[in-house]
Formats: structure tokens, sequence, C-alpha cells
């Protein structure tokens, strides 16, 4: 069974995910904060990691950039999850090292293949 | 900044700064003013500009006359030293018959009005008087006006990039929700319960474009969205679009056929957004053309322009409403159809003619109420020399600051950039660059050579660059000396980047054999 770390504040977003990666096999664990993202990704060695980029303490584009440029942890694709859809934020997502960049709302099938995408792609 | 400007009743003198050097001209202007009948004038005389600088720092002043003949003033500089001091005092200028030009050039320049000393009287004197003080003031009202509206725009776009953010989040539980319970999260659903979670699932989706669209828009209109420039073969870009719609259109039924021309030439835009366009059109023909209508893309070449018509066999727009479904959230009204009425065509034709704007092209519709229509756009093919290699740019700044922000800032907008900080390195560069530059940011105080001396150099160039001069003195004597060889931009400092960029993006490189373009200040 594949896992996923979901990194994500809102408690409905993130209750809301975790069903649906449940309900297609997915072995899920979460965070509220992009804070301790880096500790968790080296113990439980998620597959992926989803995270939302506007988080209170550590934001997602730091955690991922800390995850990035980690030699043990940089692997692990990330995707980035947002209600910011400017030009400018994609970018800095991707200059953060993001693998995938989903913009907020999105159909629970775009995340699923996107995130199959890059399991499949891992192999 | 002293000088304010006094908005005069009638009961209260109208204080005058009169800065005249000749004896008798002045004496003829006392007695004049001293003439007026139910107006009474203050007069504070002075001889040279600089006292008349001292007399605005210390007292407030309805108006200036100024005369353009004193001894040691040369030409306009009087003016633009007054001005400098106190911009908010209109000022009046006193001219003899012999310079009459210089005095109308002074109005180009700011000055409210001119009069000819020796056609002068009483009468003709205190009305120039009156409408210079009333016509300053209007015009400062509406600069004060204009700046606010502006502040006000840019609130509106921060505010409606902040609200879209905010919409997002709780529709992203609305749908995240919804899909779980469609996909059997929590059980099995009955035929009205998938119903309707569908009908959420799809409203949501409905909001959502909404929203896109409104934060696009938005965007679009307050001129932060860049359009990207490619070089497009919009017939094949079209044909592609066209084929992804073709499942769309024959769900109604509808025959959705294209007529693209052989042989078209490539244009510059960008693609994404053209695409845009003609989706949004073939989109909402699709919407407003019965079962079994038809729908024909035309893409040619006319004269200096491709022109794209969505033709379609729909209800028709009348024509008072052709101009007005291009703005936002207009709906058409349709007799026959009323449950179309409901799904108004929202904010995707602004979109569309923002976006053709952007490329310099245009859009209408032409239709006949019951008839069909034909939504027409045109882009300019001249568009592509404008693109066809980045703008070659020269900045010369001898602050390294500003220097590298200006490089830095220009070059991440696309720009070939070179900078130079020294005068006499910058007309070196000039002189040596070979593709020519397109457009100059200067700085006025440099070491090596003055910007007056660059200015110069490039006026005398085959093909003179655009100038736009930055400088912390946008009032200053050196700048009226590099204007007096042609128009000038000029950018007060502190300036922000985004307005550079602005700038730039407005100046299309000359193709080499071209001739000059002459940009107005």
């Amino acid at each position: 069974m594949k896992k996923i770390l979901l990194v994500e504040d809102d408690p409905d977003i993130l209750e809301s995910l975790k069903i649906t990666l449940t309900l297609k096999g997915y072995q899920v664990s979460t965070l509220t904060d992009g804070q301790g993202v880096c500790e968790k990704v080296r113990t439980s060695r998620p597959d992926l990691v989803v995270m939302d980029v506007m988080m209170p303490a550590v934001d997602g584009y730091q955690a991922c950039q800390a995850l990035k440029s980690d030699e043990r942890t940089k692997m692990v694709p990330v995707i980035l999850l947002s209600a910011r859809t400017q030009k400018t934020e994609v970018e800095m997502g991707f200059s953060a090292g993001a693998d995938r960049y989903l913009s907020k709302p999105f159909m629970n099938d775009d995340l699923l293949d996107t995130i199959q995408s890059l399991l499949s792609k891992k192999k | 900044m002293t000088g304010k400007a006094l908005s005069p009743s009638e009961t209260q003198p109208i204080h005058v700064l009169l800065i005249e050097d000749n004896a008798k001209d002045l004496l003829t202007l006392r007695m004049m003013l001293a003439d007026v009948k139910g107006v009474s004038f203050d007069i504070t005389v002075v001889g040279g500009v600089d006292q008349g600088v001292a007399a605005l720092g210390g007292t407030n002043f309805n108006v200036v006359l100024l005369s353009l003949a004193l001894r040691g003033t040369r030409g306009l500089d009087g003016l633009l030293q007054i001005q400098s001091q106190a911009p908010k005092v209109p000022v009046v200028i006193l001219t003899g018959l012999e310079d009459q030009a210089m005095a109308f050039d002074a109005v180009k320049k700011g000055a409210q009005d001119y009069v000819v000393k020796g056609k002068l009287d009483a009468n003709l004197l205190t009305r120039v008087i009156h409408y210079a003080i009333e016509r300053h003031r209007v015009m400062e009202e509406m600069r004060e006006k204009n700046q606010e509206l502006e502040r006000l725009n840019s609130l509106k776009s921060e505010f409606v990039s902040t609200v879209s953010h905010e919409l997002r989040t709780p529709l992203t539980v609305v749908l995240s929700a919804t899909n779980n319970l469609l996909d059997g999260a929590f059980g099995a659903l009955n035929d009205p319960q998938r119903k309707w979670l569908k009908k959420i699932s799809q409203h949501s989706l409905r909001l959502h474009g909404m929203i896109s669209d409104i934060l696009d828009l938005s965007k679009l209109q307050s001129g932060k969205t860049e359009m990207r420039r490619e070089q497009l073969d919009i017939g094949k870009l079209f044909k592609a679009g066209l084929a992804n719609m073709a499942m769309l259109a024959k769900e109604k039924k509808i025959r959705l056929t294209h007529n693209v021309s052989n042989d078209l030439p490539l244009i510059w835009g960008d693609s994404g957004r053209l695409d845009q366009v003609l989706t949004n059109l073939v989109t909402n023909a699709i919407k407003f053309t019965p079962e079994e209508g038809r729908i024909e893309v035309t893409v040619e070449k006319e004269e200096e322009h491709i022109a794209v018509t969505v033709a379609d066999t729909g209800v028709g727009i009348a024509p008072d409403q052709q101009e007005e479904i291009f703005n936002r959230f207009h709906q058409i009204r349709s007799q026959d159809k009323p449950e179309s009425s409901t799904q108004g065509i929202g904010l995707g034709l602004a979109i569309c003619r923002e976006i053709v704007i952007q490329h310099r092209g245009h859009i209408w519709v032409e239709s006949e109420a019951g008839q069909g229509s034909r939504f027409k756009f045109q882009i300019p093919i001249e568009a592509r020399s404008a693109a066809e290699r980045p703008l070659n740019i020269l900045v010369v700044d001898d602050d390294e600051e500003i220097c590298e922000l200006l490089t830095m800032t220009l070059t991440q907008a696309g720009f070939h950039v070179t900078a130079s900080k020294n005068g006499k390195h910058a007309i070196q560069v000039i002189q040596e660059n070979e593709r020519g530059f397109d457009l100059v940011f200067l700085d006025l105080m440099l070491p090596g050579a003055s910007g007056v001396e660059i200015i110069r150099h490039i006026r005398r160039l085959k093909r003179p660059a655009e100038i736009v001069v930055i400088t912390a003195y946008p009032n200053s004597e050196m700048l009226f000396e590099g204007m007096t060889t042609g128009p000038l931009t000029i950018i007060a400092k502190p300036f922000n980047t985004e307005s550079i960029v602005e700038l730039a993006r407005k100046i299309k490189p000359a193709p080499p054999a071209a001739k000059p373009q002459k940009k107005a200040a």
C-alpha cells in the first residue's frame, strides 16, 4: 500500500481529502502545518507528499524547499495545493522544487490522476 | 512645497505676483489693474525669477504674471523655475509681439495663458487672470481626482484578487466532499441523491469558473497580465481548438465547420489567450444555437489583419445589445428560450474583448435578432514586428543600486538590457552597439558626460532611441535643456519598477530600415 503524507491547515479540506485518498487505497498520514514535515518524511517515509501552500507557521513553499534540499527526502514527490493561482505563485511553487502545482478547487480525479502519474514515474 | 493657490472670493483681493523688470511695462500694468472696477488686486512686484521664487516661498499668491523678457533669464527657464517652486499657482505669461511663439511654447509647458503686452487693456487682463485662476483650479481638481481614481482602481484589483482566493477555499471543501459522496465514500446513493449531488458538483464548477473569470478580467483590465509573444499559425491553432469543441457541438446536434485559409501569415500573440477567445465564442455560439443548427468558423487574411468569424444560426442579438454584450455580466435575453436567459454569458465576452484589445485588435458582433450572429475579431499582422526581437534597452545611471534594479527588472521582463554608470561610457556604448537601442533610461546627473549630452547624441542618430529620463528633479533646468531637441518621457524618482516595465512594453522596436518613430512625451 502506497503511503501519502497530507499537509493541510484547513480541517475540512484535510478530512475530505483524507477520505478521498483512503477510498482509493492509500495509507494517509496527516499534518496541519509545514513545521515538522521534514522530520515526518524522514521517519515515516511516505511515497508522496500532498501539501497546501498557505499554512500558518511554515508555509508549503518553505516546507517543500526544505524537503528538496535534504538528500534523504528529495526523492519524495511533492504536490502543492493552493487557492492562489497567479503565475508568480505557481512559479514560486516550482522554484521551491514542487513536482506538481494544483489549483484549488479541483476535482478528486485531478488529484488522483496527478498522484498516480507521479507514483508511476517514480518506479 | 509652498505657494499654495488661493481661491479668491469676490470680496477678497486677488494676490498677484508680477515678475517684470521693464519699468515702463510695470507702470502700465499697475495702472491697468488699479483701474478695474469691482475687483481689487494686491500686487507684489519683483524684478527677476529668483526673487519671484523667493516670494512664492513665503506668500500665497493666486496668480503669477511672468514676463518672458527678463534680463538674465533664458527662454522658458523662468517659467520652469516658478513652476517647480509653486506648481499649484497658475502662471500667465507676459510677452512682447516678437516672442509670441515662445509664449505659445510656455502654454504647452503648463502656463495657463499668455498676453501680448502692447495689446492689453484692463478688462482683458482681468479676464485672463480670472480664467487662469479658475482653469488652473479645475485642472488641479481633475488631477487629484484622477490620482484618487487610480488609487481606488488598484485597491479594487487587489480586493478582487483577495476575494477570489478566499472563495476558492470553501469551494474546495464543497467539491471534494461532493466528489467523495458521489464516489460512494459513505455508501451507495439512490437516484435523486446522485442527481442532486451531481448538480452540486456542476454548479460548484460553474461558480469556480466565474471566480476565475472575475479574477482573470480584473487582472486583464489592470494591465497586470502579460500576453506571451510567440509566433503563431493561428489557423492551425484554431483547427486544433475546434476539434476539442466538436464533442460539445455534437451533443446538441450542431454542425460545427471551419473554413481556414491556406497560407495565412504567422502572427505574434499569446496562443493560450487567443485560443481562449475562440473557445469562448464557439461555446457561446453552441449555447445560443438551437439543435440542428450550424456554426461556421472562418479564419482569413483581410488586408493587414487576420480576421476570425464565428457565425451561428442561433437566436441572434438585437442591435441595441450588440455593444452591451461585451460588458461585464451582460445576459443575452431570448424570448423563445426563457431558460437560456438564466445562463448569463457572464464575463466571457468582456474577457475576449480585453484579450483582443491587448493584441491590438478589435472584436464586434454583426447580427439581426432571429437571424443568427457573426462574432468577428481581427488581429493585426504587423504586430509581429513588435516582438520579433526583444527590445534593446540601455540603462544609464551612476547610482549602482538603481542601475542594478533596472537591469534586473527589465531583464526579467524579457528585454535585452545593457547598463552604463558613466556618461562618456554610455555614449561609447551607444556608438558601438550594432543593433541600436530602442529605449534608453537615463539619469541626467552623470560623471563623464551629462545626460543632456547623451540626449543630443542619441537624437543625432539615424534611428534615435526613445528616451526616458529618470530624475529626482522633474522640474530642473537641465531637463528642460534636454527637451529642446525633442520630446522626452520623464519618470520621477522614486519610481516603482512596474511602471518602468509597463513603459518599456509600450515601445515598439523599430525595424532597422524603418523611419524613426517619435513618441510624444
